[in-house]
């Protein structure tokens, strides 16, 4: 590479696109308000859908800031040239926060339009959930939601602060201090990743507990983020504004390889537990997401989502053409929605521990308005961070081996 | 994949008395002389020609122009294998050889083979990634003739080679010795075959150790053999003795301590072991005082003992007498099975059912006497169950013999629209498995 060359992103383009996507953003989720408001939707359907479209972003956000920190842990090399992206990416964690605070405000409401723990005409029938409560309350929740984000919008600026830093000088101990600060880094994130899945979807049904649920949410998410990692550098790339080549897009199929695989392993892993104890208070959840078209989606998943992927990124040469790893990429997303669509959106009416489940897909068009709605807030953030910013982190020790790297 | 070390075909030549040469070694400086060299030689037209390297170095692929290795094909198909071997064997083991219903899962769920699936997918696939790589790189051969090449050694070091054999119809001694040279190598030698290589004999060295090993290896087994083949007055030779000396007696066996030469010794006279109090005849042998079997049940008659009754029943007998009492139980079952196929060795009295009518007519305590001490083919039960559960479980046998012949006026109305109301199942004795539509 020219070191002399700057790379960022096309002159005003961020100016351009900020406000498209941020219209398209807002428009997408005042459009469900207003279908819901017109009685297209029900507001326990919109809450749902809300819920959906914002933790899709927040889990492929977290897989951003896993790959941040990961990299600083093991001292990475091929990933210096993709990492200042990364680290753009987790800079949307404060925009998240903010969109979390309608679902922080539904849990004051006192009914059941999404957590059935906060409605204390539930409480008041359901043992379960009153043993629970300790935990499980609006006032706690709402804590735990502001340390979260406090611990996510911490490392993410903390960790693309330094780097940007890096960038005017030659400063090698930045480096050796970010790798140190990776390994708390990394145990904060895993810990609180985990109990906000807890808290954002397992609590969906207060009844249901599974200790593994929160590396599931980790698996899907980082399998998300490197799927949108890699749409987002082959486009940097072919816009002039990033140094990326076949190789580096190959190492990021491997991830998206590994971590399609990963995802099937922990997604396994819990169905299989529960289904060979076959305890009832833990199988209602699965049966329930295995009944009519619930069940149909399950089939979607275990291939749509493991098996066809598998083979679909297998091959080396899948990974290292542009337009093939696109579409895995693009695949890849889509299941995303199909699964986290299959964790929450059954959870309406009650859930399993309804009397008479639903069975039948409750598509509605708010779903998909929600998701472009947290997807156009997401890009409007992503550009807003990157601006006018070097989009390589110019001055690290080893961007010069990331430039040569090559796979064998 | 290129072969990658000298094989023992030099050019023809005749047996001169001269050592054959079998290739050429060139030495170069720097990898990028080296990168061009290896260019230099494919496009001329040798085939055989190797480059070695103390570290990898990823432009020799390109001007080697090794073709893309075939181990990640190798790999799938043997993963794929491991899941196809894992699917079968637990599928034959689990739903054909021995079918065995446990804890009410279906002879043959998915979920439970797929961790088998999963690890014999990796193994097999782990396996043959390690095994093709070093059969296809020619790994694990105790010698090469590169290294009887002095300069050779700095391989590993800060020197650069390029190996050319002499195998295929391009090698010229000299012409490609002057080839190298023009490519700027900085030294090329020839790779000689030296005198052992030469040699059909062994090696000395190597024969002498083979010849002590063998021999060493021989006392082991010849030392097993007298000992088993001698007699010895002496105790045989204890090395791990565990527990297997205890200074305690044996029951049933002979001690000179005792009068009676007895190790068992009798209870003190009139003493009795605690709850082995069994005055009440009833109770405990199902007989009153005179040795007449009772008809009367020695324990309280309700509900509850009756619950007792059926769950002991479910427990100990309905493995055989199946839980209707017809004798249909999972084990006759299998019995039926086997001796259909006409397994060999098979000798099977089927359970008697409870509903026929000799077992009807039996006073109560005629069946705590079966119970108690076995009837027949039946083993006792007297250590499993005590007295009063076994009272419990005739208590049951009497209601399952009373369901067993009761007609549909003596069910309560509600009950029976109830039964009417359902769907008729086909009666072909198979349980039918609980799965959810
Ligand atoms: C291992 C299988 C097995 C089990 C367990 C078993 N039975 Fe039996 N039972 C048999 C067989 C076989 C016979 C028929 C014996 C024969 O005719 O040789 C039988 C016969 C009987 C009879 C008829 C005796 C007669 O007078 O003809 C009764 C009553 C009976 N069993 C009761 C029980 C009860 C009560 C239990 C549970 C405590 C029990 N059995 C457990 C195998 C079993």
């Amino acid at each position: 590479m020219n070191q002399e060359r700057d790379y960022r992103l096309p002159e005003g383009l961020a100016k351009k696109v900020v406000p498209v996507a941020g219209i398209l953003g807002i428009g997408g989720i005042v459009a469900a308000l207003g279908l819901s408001l017109a009685g297209m939707s029900t507001m326990e359907h919109l809450a749902h859908a809300y819920l959906l479209g914002f933790w899709y972003f927040v889990t492929l956000s977290l897989g951003g800031l896993f790959f941040v920190l990961i990299h600083h842990l093991v001292g990475a090399k091929w990933s210096v040239v993709v990492r200042r992206v990364a680290e753009i990416i987790v800079g949307v964690f404060p925009v998240l926060f903010l969109l979390s605070i309608p679902i922080v405000a539904i849990s004051f409401m006192g009914d059941s339009t999404l957590f059935r723990w906060a409605n204390p005409e539930e409480i008041a029938h359901n043992e379960l959930i009153q043993k629970k409560t300790a935990y499980l309350n609006p006032t706690f929740f709402a804590i735990r939601v502001v340390i979260y984000f406090g611990i996510w919008t911490m490392l993410a600026t903390y960790f693309a602060r330094t780097s940007a830093a890096q960038d005017s000088g030659h400063d090698p101990a930045k480096a050796y201090r970010m790798r140190q600060l990776a390994a708390p880094g990394l145990i904060l994130f895993g810990t609180s990743l985990t109990f906000a899945a807890f808290d954002f979807v397992m609590s969906l049904e207060p009844e249901w507990f599974s200790t593994i649920f929160g590396v599931y949410q980790f698996g899907g998410g980082a399998l998300a983020f490197f799927s949108f990692l890699a749409i987002f550098t082959i486009w940097l790339e072919k816009k002039g504004s990033l140094p990326t080549t076949v190789e580096h897009y190959h190492d990021i199929g491997k991830y998206m390889f590994g971590f399609t695989v990963f995802w099937a392993y922990i997604a396994f892993s819990q169905f299989m537990l529960i289904w060979y104890a076959n305890i009832p208070e833990e199988t209602g959840w699965y049966l329930h997401r295995q009944q009519g078209a619930w069940g149909w989606m399950a089939i979607v998943l275990i291939f749509g989502h493991f098996v066809i992927p598998f083979f679909g990124l297998v091959s080396r040469h899948i990974k290292r053409r542009r337009p093939t790893l696109l579409f895995w990429a693009c695949w890849i997303l889509a299941m995303h929605f199909v699964d986290l669509y299959w964790l929450v959106m059954p959870s309406m009416h009650g859930g399993a521990h309804h009397s008479e489940p639903t069975t039948g897909i409750p598509f509605q068009i708010v779903d998909f308005l929600c998701w472009i709605g947290f997807a156009g807030l997401f890009v409007a953030a992503v550009f807003w961070r990157a601006g006018n910013r070097s989009l390589v982190p110019m001055n690290d020790p080893h961007l010069a081996d990331s430039l040569a790297f090559r796979n064998y | 994949m290129e072969s990658h070390s000298m094989d023992q075909k030099p050019e023809a030549s005749i047996d001169n008395g001269e050592p054959r040469v079998l290739g050429m070694v060139a030495e170069f400086d720097t990898p990028d002389a080296l990168i061009e060299a290896a260019r230099r030689v494919r496009e001329e037209g040798y085939e055989h020609f190797d480059a070695h390297t103390p570290y990898p170095i990823h432009a020799l692929d390109d001007a080697m122009k090794i073709r893309p290795t075939i181990i990640p094909w190798l790999v799938l198909g043997a993963g794929m294998t491991g899941t196809a071997i894992a699917v079968l064997m637990q599928y034959w083991t689990n739903a054909v050889d021995y079918p065995f219903v446990i804890s009410g899962k279906p002879l043959f769920s998915l979920p439970a083979n797929v961790p088998i699936m999963f690890e014999l997918t990796v193994l097999l696939a782990a396996l043959t990634a390690f095994f093709s790589n070093m059969a296809l790189n020619k790994m694990g051969r105790p010698s090469n003739p590169l290294f009887s090449v002095d300069r050779f050694r700095s391989a590993t070091a800060e020197k650069f080679f390029l190996s050319v054999e002499a195998r295929g119809f391009k090698f010229d001694r000299v012409e490609t010795k002057q080839f190298l040279e023009g490519l700027g190598a900085a030294a090329v030698e020839p790779v000689l075959e030296t005198e052992a290589e030469r040699s059909s004999k062994l090696p000395r060295p190597l024969v002498t150790t083979a010849i002590i090993l063998g021999s060493l290896a021989l006392v082991p087994p010849a030392f097993v053999f007298g000992m088993r083949a001698g007699t010895f007055d002496a105790p045989r030779l204890h090395i791990v003795p565990d527990m297997d000396f205890q200074p305690k007696y044996k029951a049933q066996t002979e001690n000179d301590f005792f009068g009676d030469h007895r190790a068992n010794r009798p209870p003190v006279e009139g003493t009795i072991a605690i709850g082995a109090l069994d005055l009440d005849t009833a109770l405990h042998y199902g007989k009153n005082e005179d040795g007449d079997y009772v008809t009367e049940f020695p324990i309280p008659v309700n509900a509850e003992t009756m619950a007792r009754g059926q769950q002991r029943y479910r427990i100990t007998c309905v493995a055989c007498h199946g839980e209707s009492g017809t004798g249909d139980g999972m084990i006759a079952k299998r019995a039926d099975l086997l001796a259909q196929r006409g397994t060999s060795g098979m000798s099977w009295v089927p359970p008697t059912s409870i509903l026929d009518q000799p077992v009807q007519d039996q006073p109560i305590g005629q069946i705590f006497e079966s119970i108690t001490n076995g009837i027949r083919t039946m083993p006792s039960y007297a250590q499993q169950i005590t007295p009063e559960d076994r009272w419990a479980i005739i208590l049951y046998l009497k209601a399952l013999q009373r369901a067993g012949s009761a007609t549909s006026d003596q069910i309560p109305a509600s009950e029976r629209q109830r039964l009417n109301a359902m769907p008729v199942e086909a009666t072909d004795g198979q349980a039918t498995e609980g799965e959810d539509e």
